[in-house]
């Protein structure tokens, strides 16, 4: 074998093992941009696991408390205004004012004793303040998720494949209103 | 045993804090720790009553703590009017006469005047709110 | 942020691959050890198998006496040892294939676990749900419930797929919500950090270690005896062969513990690191091992099971080393010491602690991620010493045959024993109660007698439904519940003491 062919087989390997780290690193992107999706649609999944719990919320209050509209017409009417919510933005929002509808309505709870007592309402409690924590660790994950996304596709040599191929950094899930992060923390 | 009139003792639990009630002269006894629960449960500074209850004391009571039976001692909590409250020498508790414990906590809490002293008074007032935080009837 | 698992999945697998040298390496000692003995007593011997693993340095010439010379010249041995490292491996093989098959079930089933549905324990099973989101686990894993007073919980599953947590029931009895999201989002860490599928191997690996250890020295007592070694230029060797395979199968066995139990001891800390980073509330994870800790120790059950439980049940004067779980002391103060959420500070918290250098992988606090921790429940709690006089106050209360009055409005009477009234004026609502007579001068000693049984087999409460609208009752303890119309369920619980109450429809007989 000449010297040459020598050379061309050494220079095929590099390519062989460039295009194989390539791949890798492609398919390690493709995974973590993955992981960022799932962890998005599982904080849309909460979220309307929230929405379908409040009927039932509503009703059950409405038993012993009928006579507090106000707050309850704000509830149906904060779940409305975040079912129908378009674009992220507006759904934040409407989320957030939910939220606090939410925390208004169980600090009114606090005054009637009977209701406190009674299973259904202890039950959806329970189911409601789970979801709030379900939302908080959801977006939890998808923050992580996302730092890492974003930290890989920013770092040497990651950063040249990302280019390559598209990958742009992703947003981070902030709740910008204080009230919002306070909400999950309502006393129940 | 009531340290104030002798008539017997009842423990009324309400949100996992335990209160001595006399059910003669209607009042209370707070162990360490249980009225700052209350006064942060209404939405008050718990670090602020705490400061208020540990003024000097003036001077030593008849009463005896209910818990190791030493004097107690005489506080005056808040600023003009002052409530004299009983406190234990070792850190025990407290003891409130009857009518007291609204005054506390708004003396506690900044007064009628901030809306926080307002909020604890009417959730205290909620949670004892027959005879006990009423000073004109105890 | 998961780096963390992949520095300790490489630390693991060096730790695997040690283990697989020393098991290869026992089996070979122990294969040519026999193999010389069997090809001394027989020299004119056949053998088939090509001797793939005789280790002969190249350099060594036949005429110099050592054991590579001898073992090279003789080929029972050099075959003996070939056939024992294959022989080494297959059982190993077997053993793990066993253990990956039936392994979750067997372990589950040695516990005593049922397995749960949402409805028998809705808050335990929103907790695993949870914590399967902030771990961002594929699905979510299995929940087992153990019959047993002892506070103690632990995860298994080969596969995240085929994961499950389980908890005793002590354990959901006596820690809140938050105590109970830490223990949980622990075990959750193991999954995360494919801690049972590794703890498997390294198990099986470390058992036919010690199994191929015990076997060759039980058959040497045996064979020893019998036979003498011959006078041929191979039998020093082989006397020194003999030796080094003596020593090595008393060693091997306590190397692999070691081993073993290093890396379970880091995996646990690793576990309480991630319980941190997804609670971001490791005060939490804290009070609930202190209360864990603070329990008698249970039962002899667990003793297979010890080094995926939680906290050690059985660390008698095992400490150090020998255990498979770090002090639980030490652990508590390193959460609670912990500036931020993050694995960073973890490793910070765990540095100052133990005065020991890293427990996580460099890489992973490389990122130098920071994660604020969660604000404290919003229930404020009463100082430490408020609430150890609580509890003690509680227990003696119980003890004491206090009578106990559940007021509509919310609040529990308590009256001391010694209470003389006819009646009780509600401080809240103003309602009168009138007190139990019987109850009020019960004798002590019988209140206790009756304490005792009812904790096992609590009485049987039923209610019988009046009709299909708001309906309220008393349970055993007097607290109010209320059914409402919507109320569907054979049972209920009491919010209060979590007696079991069956709930009767009105039609049936």
């Amino acid at each position: 074998m000449t010297s040459l062919g020598i050379a061309l087989l050494i220079v095929l390997g590099l390519v062989v093992v460039i295009l194989l780290w390539v791949v890798g690193v492609y398919n390690g992107l493709v995974r973590l941009r993955n992981q960022v999706k799932n962890a998005w649609a599982q904080i849309d999944v909460q979220l309307k696991r929230r929405h379908d719990l409040i009927p039932n919320l509503v009703e059950t209050v409405k038993g012993y408390a009928g006579h507090e509209r106000g707050t309850l017409e704000a509830v149906v009417a904060a779940r409305t205004r975040a079912v129908s919510a378009q674009g992220l933005e507006q759904q934040v929002k409407a989320e957030g004012e939910l939220s606090q509808a939410l925390g208004r309505l169980l600090m009114l709870v606090e005054s009637y004793p009977d209701l406190k007592a009674n299973q259904n309402f202890l039950a959806l409690q329970e189911e409601l303040s789970s979801t709030e924590n379900r939302i908080g660790f959801a977006r939890q994950h998808y923050n992580d998720s996302v730092m890492t996304y974003n930290t890989r596709i920013q770092t040497f040599p990651p950063n040249v494949i990302a280019g390559m191929f598209g990958f742009h950094e992703l947003p981070f899930f902030e709740v910008d209103s204080a009230a919002e992060r306070r909400a999950p923390q309502v006393k129940f | 045993m009531c340290p104030a009139c002798g008539g017997p003792l009842i423990v009324v639990e309400f949100e996992g804090v335990e209160v001595d009630h006399c059910c003669a002269c209607h009042g209370l006894w707070f162990d360490a720790g249980e009225l700052d629960v209350l006064v942060s449960l209404g939405g008050g500074d718990a670090e602020r009553l705490r400061a208020a209850l540990a003024a000097t004391p003036t001077e030593r009571s008849g009463r005896r703590c209910l818990r190791c039976g030493r004097r107690l001692q005489t506080v005056a909590v808040g600023d003009a009017p002052s409530v004299q409250v009983e406190r234990c020498r070792v850190g025990h508790g407290f003891w409130l006469d009857a009518g007291e414990l609204d005054r506390v906590a708004l003396a506690a809490t900044g007064g009628a005047g901030t809306p926080e002293g307002r909020a604890v008074a009417a959730f205290l007032a909620e949670l004892f709110r027959y005879r006990v935080g009423d000073s004109t009837k105890g | 942020m998961w780096e963390a698992i992949e520095s300790n999945r490489r630390r693991s697998r060096v730790l695997i691959v040690l283990m697989g040298v020393v098991l290869v390496t026992l089996g070979a000692l122990i294969g040519a050890t026999v193999g010389a003995a069997v090809g001394t007593a027989t020299p004119e011997h056949e053998y088939t198998y090509p001797p793939r693993r005789a280790p002969v340095p190249r350099g060594v010439s036949p005429p110099q006496q050592g054991v590579f010379a001898a073992l090279a010249a003789d080929p029972g041995a050099r075959a003996g040892a070939g056939w024992g490292a294959l022989a080494a491996g297959a059982v190993c093989l077997l053993l793990w294939g066993l253990a990956v098959g039936r392994g979750e079930s067997v372990l589950l089933s040695a516990a005593n676990a049922r397995r749960i549905e949402k409805s028998d324990a809705p808050q335990l099973w929103n907790v695993v749900e949870e914590m399967t989101i902030a771990a961002g686990l594929p699905r979510m894993p299995a929940v087992y419930i153990i019959d047993d007073a002892a506070l103690n919980a632990f995860a298994v599953g080969y596969r995240p797929e085929r994961a499950a947590v389980a908890v005793t029931s002590g354990l959901l009895k006596r820690l809140d919500r938050d105590e109970l999201q830490g223990v949980v989002a622990h075990e959750i860490g193991h999954i995360r950090n494919a801690d049972a599928r590794f703890m498997t191997l390294a198990a099986v690996m470390m058992g036919t270690i010690a199994l191929l250890a015990e076997l060759f020295l039980r058959g040497l007592r045996h064979v020893g005896r019998g036979r003498r070694s011959s006078s041929r230029g191979g039998g020093q060797a082989a006397a020194i062969l003999l030796l080094i395979t003596i020593v090595f199968a008393i060693l091997a066995p306590l190397a692999a513990q070691l081993l073993y139990f290093s890396c379970s001891r880091r995996r646990e800390y690793l576990a309480d690191a991630s319980a941190a980073r997804f609670t971001r509330y490791p005060a939490a994870l804290a009070s609930a091992l202190e209360k864990i800790e603070r329990q008698a120790q249970p039962a002899e059950m667990y003793k297979a099971l010890a080094p995926l439980l939680i906290v050690n049940p059985l660390s008698g004067g095992l400490t150090g080393l020998w255990s498979t779980h770090p002090p639980t002391r030490e652990r508590i103060r390193i959460l609670r010491s912990m500036g931020d959420a993050g694995f960073a500070a973890y490793e910070r918290a765990y540095r100052q602690t133990t005065g020991r250098r890293a427990c996580i992988g460099a890489r992973t606090l490389a990122a130098a991620d920071t994660a604020p921790l969660r604000e404290p429940p919003p229930r404020p709690v009463a100082e430490d010493a408020a609430q150890r006089a609580r509890q003690v106050g509680e227990l003696l209360d119980r003890v004491g045959n206090f009578v106990v009055i559940g007021c509509a409005c919310g609040v529990r009477l308590k009256l001391p024993p010694g209470d003389r009234q006819t009646q009780v004026t509600c401080p809240r609502c103003g309602r009168t109660h009138a007190v139990p007579a019987a109850e009020a001068l019960a004798i002590p000693a019988a209140a206790a007698a009756a304490v005792a049984p009812r904790q096992k087999a609590p009485p049987p409460m039923r209610y019988r439904r009046r009709g299909g609208g708001w309906e309220s009752f008393k349970c055993g303890c007097g607290n109010p519940l209320q059914v409402g119309p919507a109320f569907s369920a054979p049972a209920l619980r009491c919010s209060k003491c979590g007696a079991r109450i069956e709930v009767v429809p009105p039609g049936a007989a």
